[in-house]
């Protein structure tokens, strides 16, 4: 059985610029997606997934608890009347913590491969796991328009 | 065991105590061809290496910038595995922060695009065609 961990994918968006940028990028396709539907009600969803790295730089926490991941959108949009969009947008992040030949990680000053961590799975005395996390938010614009900040930053139902 | 793993999931929720700092971007002394072993393509003979910078984390990092001169660009281009046509405008979290010669968000315009290598593997391709003769070029092969 595969255990699953959920992280805080709030969190790590609000934490990482990087992982913020991601996002945003993740919300323009979407948007650019949307002004090209037809009126009416539509699930969209990304083509492809896509992936991010939080380096160390911009944060430790998360450049050691995650480090590249994988993130995609999906979402249900409205186009009323050609030019005006509304997008209930979810936003989704996947990262297999495994542990690699070949691969290692300085923690704290020590130095943890992960052949060494890899040899405890395969003895059965630890699990690798996978993380997984999302978010919703709810989006208004006209063709062409910006999201406002708020907009971008606002849980669906406020803070 | 039992701890390593548990400080890796306590780092996503709490601060980490750890003396683990930064690694510094600094420029090498290695060789184009080494480090285009590295992420998979070679560089033409006058690229001039600017710099490369690893992280060795849960999922290892290399970045490396080189410029070109611009009469190179097209012929380099063919020999990356990346689909030019996705080139899109702006860093938009592919190529990391600024620090030392890593500097794509000075860039004046920068494109970026990114794809899935086997392996688990990423790669993401910046250019900064803003001066006439020279490309600065900005490369990042990731695990995830």
């Amino acid at each position: 059985m595969v255990l699953k961990y959920p992280i805080d994918l709030e969190g790590m968006v609000s934490e990482v610029p990087s992982a913020y940028a991601r996002y945003l990028d993740e919300v323009a396709q979407a948007q650019e997606l949307v002004e090209q539907l037809p009126v009416g009600k539509h699930t969209i969803h990304s083509r492809k997934a896509e992936n991010g790295y939080n380096y160390q730089a911009e944060s430790r926490n998360w450049f050691f608890a995650i480090g590249g991941y994988t993130k995609w959108g999906q979402g249900i949009a409205t186009v009323k009347n050609g030019s005006e969009y509304e997008l209930e947008f979810e936003y989704k992040f996947y990262d297999r913590y495994n542990w690699d030949a070949g691969k290692s990680v300085t923690f704290a000053g020590i130095t943890v491969t992960d052949k060494f961590m890899g040899e405890f799975h395969r003895q059965g005395q630890a699990k690798e796991f996978d993380c997984y996390g999302s978010f919703k938010r709810r989006f208004t614009w006209k063709k062409g328009g910006k999201l406002s900040k708020q907009q971008l930053d606002t849980p669906i139902g406020g803070r | 065991m039992v701890v390593a793993i548990g400080l890796a999931l306590s780092c996503a929720n709490v601060n980490c105590k750890s003396t683990a700092k930064p690694g510094p971007r600094r420029t090498t002394q290695e060789s184009l061809e080494a480090v285009g072993r590295e992420v998979g393509f070679s560089f033409p003979a006058t690229a001039k290496l600017i710099g490369v910078h690893r992280e060795r984390g849960a999922d290892d990092l290399i970045a490396v910038k080189v410029e070109l001169p611009a009469t190179e660009w097209q012929g380099f281009l063919s020999h990356v595995p990346v689909d030019a046509s996705l080139f899109r405008a702006g860093e938009r979290g592919l190529l990391g922060p600024d620090q030392g010669f890593w500097d794509p968000h000075k860039a004046q315009n920068l494109r970026t695009v990114e794809t899935a290598l086997p392996n688990g593997r990423v790669l993401n391709l910046g250019y900064d065609d803003g001066r006439a003769s020279v490309v600065a070029v900005y490369v990042v092969n990731h695990g995830i």
